[in-house]
């Protein structure tokens, strides 16, 4: 599969980790997925699984003085991502990958206006007049439902919700091959969540790009993406179509991720929470970072986990994910 | 550690402790706050023993002309002034006055902050008002006229020089203590404390004055600095501590008109001033990065 | 924008009442008897009975202080007691003396502390980064009127490369102006740094990378232009404070400023041209602070709204949400 033609973007085991001041924090230890052209995928994980810190490395952003890339690799159209020196890959940057952040409380500038920002990212890239450049600025803000005169104001004029749309804008006006997506609602309000999350997904199709779409809420998958991958403790333990992964979870994690989701066309008397804690990133267990917290937990789980291909691409990090899928066809869990 | 009483009150104490000794693990592994605390250590053992190095009746303020302007040799360490008194033995004097007027002004600026922060910010609404408007307005002279229109009206001295000091310093502490207690006054421990029915005094002097303290103590050292800047720059201008004192201000003034003379006289007094202040500076901000980490930059 | 200005110069009044009056009532109550001190010992009591009541002296603080503001507002600050010169003229003809040397300390300090500051920053943790700082540290510990005496002695009685004191040319303004730029440049630059590093770490910097913008376009117009915002205050502030310094340089190279003017005035008791001196630095300190903040709101849209906007005083925290 890596290398096929309609593969945009391929991580392969990416190690990622920071310096602190209490030692070295592994914050991703070995993600692989792909993504294809034209696809969003999903990357779902708790807080601390390193869903952040892995799109930071695909966007060469990661904190220069502390985190670090230790190894693996991202081939985004074949050309890996982590070996390109620093100008081609602000090249790319905003041209071909783009990147909506989580808080866009913070995100804007505060002493330049909204127009000025979002034509920055064309000037960058292209040699265009200040005038097109706003001209086009102006297209962006009403492609993304804020007036065009609306340009000229500050950050500090807009709500919450208005504010990540003009982050939306920056990101998607040189229509880039990629968006990476970084929990873009979260910090939002409820009521604007929805909103903000269908115009992504329409401007998504409109301007015809790819999409990494990290989040932790599963509805939010279930509703934008064809693919999900999700995450635990700086891994991918599961990947597969929606369908696959939602209707029939193989790695316990995921199982156990979708008990704890409150089902409303079922009286569910309590939830059933995963008991313990993601693992320590100063010092991760050498097996299965789940095996403390699983219920199927054996021995061999204590041994590195490779990953399991269970037809049809639905990939599982889980020794045992064959052998649970065997049980369940056969009423057993 | 039979009743539960004692049980309860045990992690407490020990919490506190741990704040402490954490603050002060953190203290030690920074060197620039080793460094002025070494320093503050040596300038306050020179005034602790002044008396001892040397007298201060017979030494320090002993007139004797027949040595004056002399330049620094094996018998007088830094030279002599302009009365032929020996200039060390003024300055490690000196180094009591700074140091005693420094330490007490910052404590008045304490206690008045202290008591005008802790009222605006426990209070808060109209009280608030009031103090933090009358405040706005002290900060607003420039804290070196302010004390000198003090020593202009009720004359130089010790007492006038701690209270024109502490005035002029009181409104920057009590904004400081006052958005402290402000936030304290929020905690669940308090309303706690209310709901047991402790009055206003008790809750401000028992639970939120001393959980407020550290970036209290911070500033206060940092203060002190400050204080023994002003000190010495009223008692350059004539107006501190009188003669025949030795204060490090006083020498400089003095020795201003002898320069072309003797430059002893104002380089070391200006030296020690340099000195102590740096010091207390490096304490102060090993202090802020030791029991405030979150600070740190 | 008018309106903010309209509005922070209105609640400049109170201020300036209340600092006048603070000072006023401290000075009223230095001991003695300005009427027999004017007099001389050799006036009879009725002669010092009748200029009490010329002066007024005997009415309550609160009436003698309304009197003064009524008569400041004329510009009239009274009779110095000393010399019997009208108080107002005195003050104002040392007043160009004073702003001057305040003006070009501001001058060094900003043409100074803010390259400095931000080499520093750029340099985090190198060797011209901790020079910087522990300069810094130094100069802010060092008393301006020592470094004054330090500087005469070693360019004026050593290398005899420059005057002491008088102001007959522009040599003459070199030293007080270093004198008293020195602790502000020092602090100032340690402003700049942290202002620096503070904004090189905030989210939108990084939105900037992500949007692929040079690196250098990212510094100018984002790093900068947001660091800056606190050395405008730091430009107000560095002028104020040298105003509050003049006493000290002025006596130090005899500049017949405001400052000196107060000192000499301050030793012989005389409580009107000392109430003005204070009052008019005051003055000019909280004008000062006023227009720094003025100028503040033009760079920074978000104070502006502040004012302009009463219902917005601050952009609403939606969520700080960890990463």
């Amino acid at each position: 599969m890596p290398g096929s033609t309609d593969t945009l973007l391929d991580a392969r085991d990416l190690i990622i980790s920071y310096d602190t001041d209490n030692g070295v924090a592994r914050a991703v230890n070995g993600v692989s997925f792909t993504l294809r052209r034209g696809e969003t995928l999903g990357l779902v994980g708790e807080t601390g699984a390193g869903k952040t810190t892995t799109a930071l490395a695909i966007m060469g952003l990661l904190p220069e003085e502390t985190g670090r890339v230790e190894g693996g690799s991202v081939l985004f159209e074949g050309e890996d991502l982590l070996t390109l020196p620093r100008e081609p890959m602000r090249r790319k940057r905003g041209q071909d990958i783009s990147m909506v952040f989580q808080d866009p409380m913070t995100a804007l500038n505060p002493v330049m206006n909204v127009g000025e920002q979002i034509a920055e990212a064309l000037r960058s890239h292209q040699s265009i007049s200040v005038s097109a450049a706003n001209a086009r600025a102006g297209d962006m803000l009403e492609m993304v439902g804020i007036p065009r005169g609306r340009a000229v104001e500050y950050p500090h004029q807009f709500s919450g919700g208005m504010k990540q749309r003009v982050v939306i804008a920056i990101a998607l006006v040189c229509r880039p091959k990629l968006l990476i997506a970084d929990e873009p609602t979260t910090a939002l309000d409820v009521t604007i969540q929805a909103q903000v999350l269908e115009l992504i997904a329409r401007l998504k199709t409109e301007i015809d790009t790819s999409m990494l779409l990290i989040t932790h809420d599963l509805g939010v998958v279930a509703r934008t993406c064809q693919r999900v991958a999700i995450m635990y403790s700086g891994r991918v333990i599961e990947m597969g179509t929606i369908e696959q992964v939602f209707d029939d979870p193989l790695h316990p994690y995921t199982h156990g991720l979708f008990g704890s989701i409150p089902d409303i066309t079922r009286e569910t008397r309590r939830l059933t929470p995963i008991d313990g804690l993601m693992p320590d990133p100063f010092s991760l267990p050498e097996g299965c970072a789940f095996a403390a917290r699983c219920r199927h937990a054996l021995p061999g789980c204590c041994k590195p986990q490779s990953e399991v291909d269970l037809g049809g691409g639905h990939m599982a990090a889980c020794w045992r994910a064959a052998d649970i899928k065997a049980r369940r066809a056969g009423g057993g869990l | 550690m039979n009743s539960p009483n004692a049980q309860s009150a045990a992690p407490a104490l020990n919490r506190k402790q741990g704040l402490w000794r954490e603050a002060w693990l953190r203290m030690r592994r920074n060197t620039s706050a080793i460094v002025g605390m070494a320093l503050l250590a040596a300038i306050i053992l020179l005034a602790v023993f002044a008396n001892v190095i040397a007298d201060y009746d017979t030494v320090a303020i002993k007139i004797d002309v027949a040595n004056r302007l002399k330049p620094p040799s094996r018998s007088h360490l830094f030279g002599t002034d302009e009365l032929g008194r020996d200039l060390f033995a003024r300055i490690i004097h000196g180094a009591r006055i700074s140091l005693s007027i420094g330490f007490l002004a910052e404590m008045a600026t304490l206690a008045l902050g202290m008591a005008l922060g802790s009222v605006s910010g426990f209070y808060g609404g109209r009280i608030d008002n009031v103090v933090m408007r009358f405040m706005d307005v002290f900060m607003a002279i420039p804290s070196l006229l302010l004390a000198i229109a003090m020593v202009t009206a009720f004359g130089t001295g010790t007492p006038i020089l701690v209270l024109a000091i502490a005035v002029s310093g009181a409104p920057s502490m009590s904004r400081i203590v006052r958005a402290q207690v402000m936030s304290a006054r929020e905690q669940e421990y308090v309303e706690a404390a209310r709901a047991l029915g402790a009055g206003d005094m008790t809750v401000v002097l028992r639970y939120i004055l001393p959980n407020t303290m550290s970036p209290i103590i911070v500033q206060a050292s940092l203060d002190m600095a400050g204080c023994i800047l002003t000190v010495s720059s009223l008692s350059y201008l004539g107006l501190g501590v009188p003669p025949p004192a030795p204060e490090w201000g006083a020498i400089l003034s003095a020795g201003q008109s002898y320069i072309r003379d003797a430059w002893n006289i104002t380089v070391f007094p200006g030296l020690m001033i340099v000195i102590t202040v740096i010091a207390l500076n490096m304490v102060g901000d090993g202090l802020r990065d030791a029991l405030d980490p979150k600070l740190k930059r | 924008m008018l309106r903010y200005v309209c509005k922070r110069l209105v609640m400049l009044v109170p201020i300036i009442l209340g600092i006048t009056f603070i000072v006023f009532f401290i000075l009223s109550l230095t001991p003695g008897d300005p009427a027999r001190m004017i007099l001389g010992a050799n006036a009879t009591p009725e002669q010092v009975a009748a200029m009490r009541a010329q002066m007024g002296l005997d009415d309550p603080v609160i009436l003698r202080y309304i009197k003064y503001i009524g008569g400041a507002l004329r510009g009239d600050f009274g009779t110095s007691w000393s010399t019997r010169d009208r108080v107002f003229t005195m003050v104002f003809g040392r007043f160009p003396y004073t702003f001057r040397l305040a003006f070009l300390s501001m001058l060094l300090t900003v043409a100074l502390s803010i390259p400095l500051g931000i080499y520093s920053a750029v340099r985090k943790g190198g060797f011209g980064d901790n020079a910087t700082m522990v300069l810094s540290m130094v100069m802010a510990a060092t008393p301006k009127f020592w470094l004054g005496i330090l500087m005469m002695l070693v360019f004026s009685v050593w290398l005899r490369w420059l005057p002491t004191s008088g102001l007959s040319s522009w040599k003459n303004y070199i030293m007080p102006t270093i004198a008293m730029s020195a602790a502000s440049t020092a602090i100032n630059t340690r402003i700049v740094r942290a202002s620096v590093l503070d904004v090189i770490r905030q989210d939108f910097i990084r939105t900037a990378r992500a949007k692929g913008a040079r690196e250098s376009v990212i510094f100018r117009k984002h790093a900068l232009r947001n660091a800056m915002l606190p050395v405008v205050t730091v430009l107000g502030m560095s002028f104020a404070g040298s105003l509050g310094g003049s006493v000290l340089i002025e006596n130090v190279f005899s500049i017949p400023g405001v400052g000196l003017l107060m000192i000499e005035r301050v030793r012989q008791k005389d409580i009107p041209a000392v109430l003005a001196c204070v009052i008019f630095i005051a003055v000019v300190f909280a004008v000062v602070n006023l227009i720094t903040d003025i100028l503040y709101s033009f760079i920074d849209p978000r104070i502006k709204a502040q004012y302009t906007r009463r219902s917005a005083k601050k952009p609403p925290k939606e969520a700080t949400a960890a990463p």
